[in-house]
């Protein structure tokens, strides 16, 4: 894998996991739902001005983003939570979107890693 | 929900260890409860699999406040170990953490902080506010096994220390019924041993008995016997303990009580004359109420104060709290000189208290002593009604 998702991260976690693919697709899946519905946090937080609320979603996603490999994507939640914490955030529907393009990349990236290893 | 279900250890420990070989440390064979809080459904998925591979068995908690709820759950079965998120919803880690160390039965709980490389200041402020350590969020599984081994192995420690002490607070109170409530307290403290072994002290010592006790032995049913002594031990022992006495011993119908030992108490002397007198009062009920089932039952006191040496009597395996002393025989004889509902004392005895407490009746010739030695008698004696006799011989 090369782009949204760190082989070597991922490499880490195959390995953290004892090297069973199961459980990495497991973790995988529970990341991408989680992470779905974190970014609908983000939106509705916006919406009601909940500026802790938005902040702590981009918290959460980072972590588990930065545990599949996706630095990118969790570089982008880590300014976002940074700003929240500053009490000014700049733009936050753009930095949404970027982070749901970071995301949904990140899916995409780990799904067809699945794809390779589990052909059928 | 699911995520606050327990769910057992996957694996035997060891099978597909990610870390390597177990150390040869006692602590790594330890398993335990571990409970994950933290609002990452990857994060929890994440380490509750990874404790059960190394034999855990893991709970989760979505937030702070879930945590607490599971915990104070009545069906919830005790945890060793809490893995603590910080950031979370509805009860963050710092609030959660405040809660679990200001509360008597989880504060005790070792807590271990998951934490980012970026919020290392946070770690400080958990650890300053009682965390037992901190996980990176980038778990290494050979860090999550020693940390949670080394927190397991203090919380084992807590825990032995705990029940050793809840053993001998029950020791101790098995003991204090044995024993005079002075000499258990003696036997578990610091300077006990010392005690114990001996020392020399200026006491009082109190002995009473009953009159006509083989008499009525000899003619009364034996349940009727032991009926009286019960209430006979159940009266004296309420007053010795009332007036701090050390009850040396119950034999029979005979009891010994000292003062002023283990126990220091300035005023033994007075002390001792007036659970005398409590002794007699109480008394009165008790008698007439065996006379009218044809019985003379009466308490003979003596009581002697002088320089005794006290400590641990007997052998190996049976000892007593005792004292070898002129004045422990003293008292014995005075009490064996003692008419029906009399109290009698050594001349040292009676210059301790209140003059008023006591009158001189003459010197006695007392079985060991060589010379006669005066005696005085506690009074008013009240026993003119019922012995008439004994009490005009004394304040006649």
């Amino acid at each position: 894998m090369t782009g949204p998702i760190d082989d070597a991260v991922f490499a880490s976690l195959v390995e953290m996991t004892g090297g069973e693919m199961d459980f990495v697709d497991e973790l995988v899946d529970t990341y991408l739902e989680d992470g779905a519905n974190q970014i609908a946090t983000m939106r509705a937080a916006v919406e009601s001005g909940d500026a802790e609320g938005l902040t702590r979603a981009a918290h959460s996603l980072k972590s588990g983003s930065l545990n599949v490999g996706a630095l990118e994507l969790g570089g982008l939640c880590r300014a976002l939570e940074e700003a929240g914490r500053s009490g000014a955030i700049a733009d936050p529907d753009a930095r949404i979107a970027a982070i749901d393009d970071a995301f949904a990349a990140a899916g995409t990236t780990l799904l067809d890693e699945r794809g390779r290893r589990t052909p059928g | 929900m699911s995520e606050l279900e327990p769910r057992s250890a996957g694996e035997a420990p060891g099978v597909m260890d990610p870390s390597g070989p177990a150390e040869a440390l006692d602590h790594d064979a330890m398993t335990g409860r571990v409970l994950v809080v933290d609002d990452t459904p990857f994060n929890r998925q994440l380490l509750t699999r990874l404790l059960g591979r190394i034999g855990h068995t893991s709970l989760e908690a979505a937030d702070g406040q879930a945590a607490l709820d599971l915990l104070r759950a009545p069906a919830t079965e005790p945890v060793d170990v809490i893995l603590l998120d910080i950031m979370m919803p509805v009860m963050d880690g710092y609030e959660t953490l405040a809660a679990l160390k200001a509360d008597k039965t989880l504060g005790d709980i070792p807590v271990i902080v998951i934490s980012g490389v970026d919020e290392l200041d946070s770690v400080v402020r958990c650890i300053e506010m009682g965390a037992a350590d901190y996980l990176p969020k980038t778990v290494d599984p050979a860090i999550l096994r020693a940390r949670i081994a080394a927190s397991l192995g203090q919380k084992r420690l807590r825990d032995q220390e705990r029940a050793l002490l809840g053993t001998i607070d029950r020791q101790r109170a098995q003991l204090a019924r044995f024993l005079s409530p002075q000499v258990a307290a003696l036997v578990s403290s610091p300077d006990g041993e010392a005690m114990l072994a001996g020392h020399r002290r200026e006491i009082t010592a109190m002995f009473c008995d009953l009159r006509n006790f083989t008499v009525f032995s000899e003619t009364a049913e034996p349940e009727e016997v032991l009926g009286f002594l019960r209430l006979y031990h159940a009266t004296l022992g309420a007053l010795v303990v009332a007036h701090e006495g050390t009850l040396e011993h119950f034999a029979g119908d005979g009891i010994m009580v000292f003062f002023n030992d283990p126990v220091l108490q300035t005023d033994h002397a007075q002390r001792s004359v007036e659970l005398a007198l409590d002794i007699r009062e109480r008394f009165k009920d008790i008698s007439a109420e065996w006379r009218r089932r044809g019985h003379v039952l009466e308490v003979g006191i003596g009581i002697a104060t002088g320089y005794a040496t006290m400590g641990r009597i007997g052998f190996e395996g049976r000892y007593d709290y005792g004292g070898v002393g002129n004045a422990i025989i003293l008292a014995s004889r005075l009490s064996g000189e003692a008419t029906a509902g009399q109290i009698l004392l050594a001349a040292r005895t009676y210059a301790a208290i209140d003059e008023a407490l006591a009158e001189p009746v003459g010197d006695r010739q007392l079985k060991g002593f060589s010379r006669p030695m005066p005696v005085y008698a506690a009074g008013p004696s009240d026993r003119t009604a019922s012995t008439g006799a004994d009490a005009a011989e004394v304040f006649g």
